[in-house]
C-alpha cells in the first residue's frame, strides 16, 4: 500500500485552492464582497430600486400574490417583473444571461425620489408582503 | 468554483441561504451574516444586543450569560473529574454490581461500562454497527457533493454557485463525489477537500469556521492509501480516530463560539422555527436565568452547549457520551425540527457515530492522568486529588471565561 507524503498532500491542496481561486478570478472578475467590507454600489444607482429575487414562483397566483401585497407598501413604485434575470453580480454587464440555474424571477420596484423620505422597512404592509 | 455574489453584503451573504423567496440587499438587512443557515433565519423582534456586550454585571457580562457560564464550567469540571476517577468506579461497579449478576445481565452492565468509559466494546453487533458506521462516514461526503450539485451549491446548500461558473463546478463536485462514493484516490479528495476549505476564506472567516466540520473526512481521507479503491475500509486506526474527534470537536467548539457573536443569525433560525428552543441540555444550561430574555439567555446556552460538547470531543473526555447525545440533537433537528432542508446533515451525523462506535478512543488528558496515577500509588492521595481537581478547574475555566469575556467586547455592527 502506497500512503501520500506531506509533501504530496500540501502541493494538491495549494493545487486545488489556487484552482478555485483561479476560475473565481477568471469567471467573475470582480472581487467577492465579505462582511466587514463596503459593499459595491446597489443595482439603479440613479435611482432607488429595489429587486425580489424569488425562488421558482411557478405556483399559480403567487406572483399576483406578492404584487397585490406590494401594492399595498404606499411608497412603492409599481412591481415590474424582469424578463431577463441578470446574474447576481454582473447585472450591468451581462443583462442578458437568464438565471437558469435557480429558475427565479426577478421584480423591480422604483423607489420614487419624493418617496425615499417615507421608506420604512418595518411597515406592516411590508411584513405581510414578505412573509 | 464560485459562490453566490450580490449587489450588496446583505445579498452576498442572505443569497447563500437559498430560501424560498430571496429578497434583495435593501429588504433583508438583518440577515447580513446569514452564512451558517439554508433554512428560513429572519429575525421577526430584534434581539437586546446589549445582552452579548459589556454592560452591567460581573466583568462587564450579563448577569445571565455569567450564569450561563457558571453552569456550563460546573458540568465540565463534573465529567473532568469523574474521567480521572473512572477507573476507581469501573471497579467498584465490576465488584459491586457486574459480579453479582452473572450471565447476560452482567454482560449488558459490563459492555454498558466499558461503552460509557470510552473502552473497548467486545460484542459482535458492535463491531458491525463500527464497521457500517464507518462506511457511512467515508461515503456520505459524496451523497452530500452531489445534493449540492443538484441545488447549484458549493459543498453545502448555504454556499449557492454563481450562475456564470456553477455548471463547471457543478461537474467538478459529481467528478468528487464519484470519487468518494467508489472510494477511489482518497487522498485526493482529502487534500481537495482541504483547498476547497481554504478557498472558502476568500469569503469571510466565518464562511470558513462554518465549514470545519467537512474537514473532519477529510483527515481520514488523506491518511488512506492511494489504493483505497481495492479496499473496503470498514475501520480508523487509532492515530486517524484521534485526529477526527479533533477536528470534529475543534469545529463545533468554534461553531459554538461563532453562535454568541452571530446571535441574530441563531435566534433567526428560532425565531422560524420555534420547536428547536425545547431541548433538553439548553434548557438545562437556561436554568434559572431571567424569564425577561428567553431568545437571548437561549442562543448563549445553545451556543455554550455547542463550545462544552464540542471541547469535551475534542480532548476526548466521555467521547461516546457527547457523540451520543450530539447525535441525538442533530437527528431531532433533521428529522423534527427543519425537515427536508437539513438532509445534509447526514454527514456531521455519520461523523459522531464514527467516534461513537470507535474501539480506539484516546483522550488528550493521558499525560495528567499517568501524573495522578504516579501520585496515587507512592501514596500521595492528598496530592493526587489536588491535582485532578486542580486541572479540572483550571481547563474548566480556561475553556469558558476568558473567551466568553473578550466575547463581550466584540463589534457586531458590521455583521
Amino acid at each position: 500500500m502506497t500512503f501520500a507524503s506531506s509533501r504530496q498532500i500540501a502541493i494538491l491542496i495549494v493545487l486545488t485552492a489556487g484552482l478555485l481561486f483561479g476560475i473565481d478570478r477568471l469567471k467573475n472578475p470582480r472581487r467577492a464582497v465579505i462582511p466587514g467590507e463596503v459593499g459595491a454600489t446597489s443595482v439603479g444607482a440613479d435611482e432607488p430600486t429595489i429587486r425580489l429575487w424569488l425562488n421558482e414562483p411557478s405556483c399559480s397566483g403567487c406572483l399576483g400574490g406578492l404584487e397585490k401585497a406590494l401594492s399595498g407598501v404606499p411608497w412603492l413604485g409599481a412591481p415590474k417583473v424582469l424578463e431577463k434575470v441578470p446574474t447576481l453580480e454582473q447585472p450591468e454587464q451581462a443583462p442578458g444571461i437568464a438565471n437558469q440555474h435557480w429558475q427565479q424571477t426577478v421584480v423591480e420596484i422604483k423607489v420614487a425620489e419624493k418617496s425615499v423620505a417615507n421608506v420604512d422597512f418595518g411597515c406592516p404592509a411590508l411584513r405581510q408582503a414578505t412573509v | 468554483m464560485v459562490l453566490a455574489r450580490g449587489d450588496s453584503r446583505a445579498v452576498e451573504w442572505g443569497a447563500r441561504l437559498a430560501p424560498a423567496l430571496l429578497l434583495g440587499s435593501v429588504l433583508v438587512p438583518g440577515s447580513a451574516g446569514a452564512h451558517e443557515r439554508f433554512i428560513k433565519h429572519r429575525l421577526k423582534v430584534p434581539l437586546h444586543d446589549e445582552f452579548f456586550l459589556q454592560g452591567p454585571g460581573p466583568m462587564g457580562i450579563n448577569p445571565d450569560l455569567v450564569r450561563i457560564a457558571m453552569t456550563v464550567f460546573a458540568i465540565l469540571v463534573a465529567f473532568m473529574l469523574i474521567w480521572y476517577l473512572r477507573q476507581p468506579i469501573d471497579a467498584i461497579i465490576q465488584r459491586r454490581i457486574v459480579r453479582r449478576l452473572g450471565g447476560t445481565a452482567q454482560q449488558i452492565v459490563h459492555q454498558l461500562a466499558n461503552f460509557l468509559m470510552d473502552k473497548p466494546v467486545r460484542a459482535k453487533w458492535f463491531q458491525v454497527l463500527r464497521e457500517w458506521c464507518v462506511i457511512l462516514f467515508l461515503r456520505s461526503p459524496g451523497l452530500v457533493l452531489m445534493y449540492s450539485a443538484t441545488n447549484d451549491s458549493l459543498v453545502m446548500p448555504s454556499y449557492p454557485l454563481d450562475p456564470a461558473s456553477a455548471e463547471i463546478f457543478k461537474f467538478v463536485q459529481v467528478g468528487l463525489a464519484i470519487l468518494i462514493l467508489t472510494q477511489t484516490a482518497l487522498p485526493l479528495c482529502g487534500a481537495a477537500i482541504f483547498g476547497t476549505w481554504i478557498y472558502l476564506f476568500r469569503w469571510g472567516w466565518m464562511v470558513a469556521v462554518d465549514a470545519m466540520p467537512v474537514l473532519t473526512v477529510a483527515v481520514i481521507y488523506v491518511t488512506s492509501p492511494w489504493q483505497s479503491h481495492k479496499l473496503a475500509i470498514t475501520d480508523i486506526n487509532e492515530k486517524q480516530m484521534r485526529w477526527l474527534r479533533i477536528t470534529l470537536g475543534l469545529g463545533f467548539f468554534a461553531l459554538g463560539w461563532l453562535k454568541l457573536y452571530n446571535h441574530d443569525l441563531t435566534a433567526g433560525v428560532a425565531d422560524n422555527f420555534p420547536s428547536v428552543m425545547n431541548d433538553p441540555m439548553v434548557s438545562l444550561l437556561k436554568g434559572g436565568t431571567s424569564p425577561a430574555l428567553p431568545r437571548e439567555t437561549w442562543v448563549a446556552a445553545f451556543g455554550m452547549a455547542e463550545v462544552m460538547s464540542g471541547f469535551l470531543v475534542m480532548v476526548g473526555v466521555f467521547s461516546r457520551v457527547w457523540t451520543l447525545i450530539m447525535t441525538f440533537v442533530f437527528t431531532k433537528l433533521m428529522l423534527v425540527d427543519f425537515g427536508w432542508h437539513e438532509i445534509p446533515h447526514i454527514y456531521p451525523i455519520s461523523a459522531m457515530l464514527a467516534v461513537m462506535t470507535s474501539n480506539k478512543l484516546t483522550s488528550e488528558f493521558e499525560r495528567i492522568e499517568r501524573i495522578e496515577e504516579r501520585l496515587g500509588r507512592s501514596g500521595k492521595s492528598f496530592r493526587q486529588a489536588l491535582t485532578i481537581l486542580g486541572a479540572s478547574v483550571i481547563v474548566a475555566f480556561l475553556v469558558v471565561f476568558p473567551m466568553l469575556y473578550a466575547m463581550t467586547f466584540l463589534d457586531r455592527s458590521k455583521l
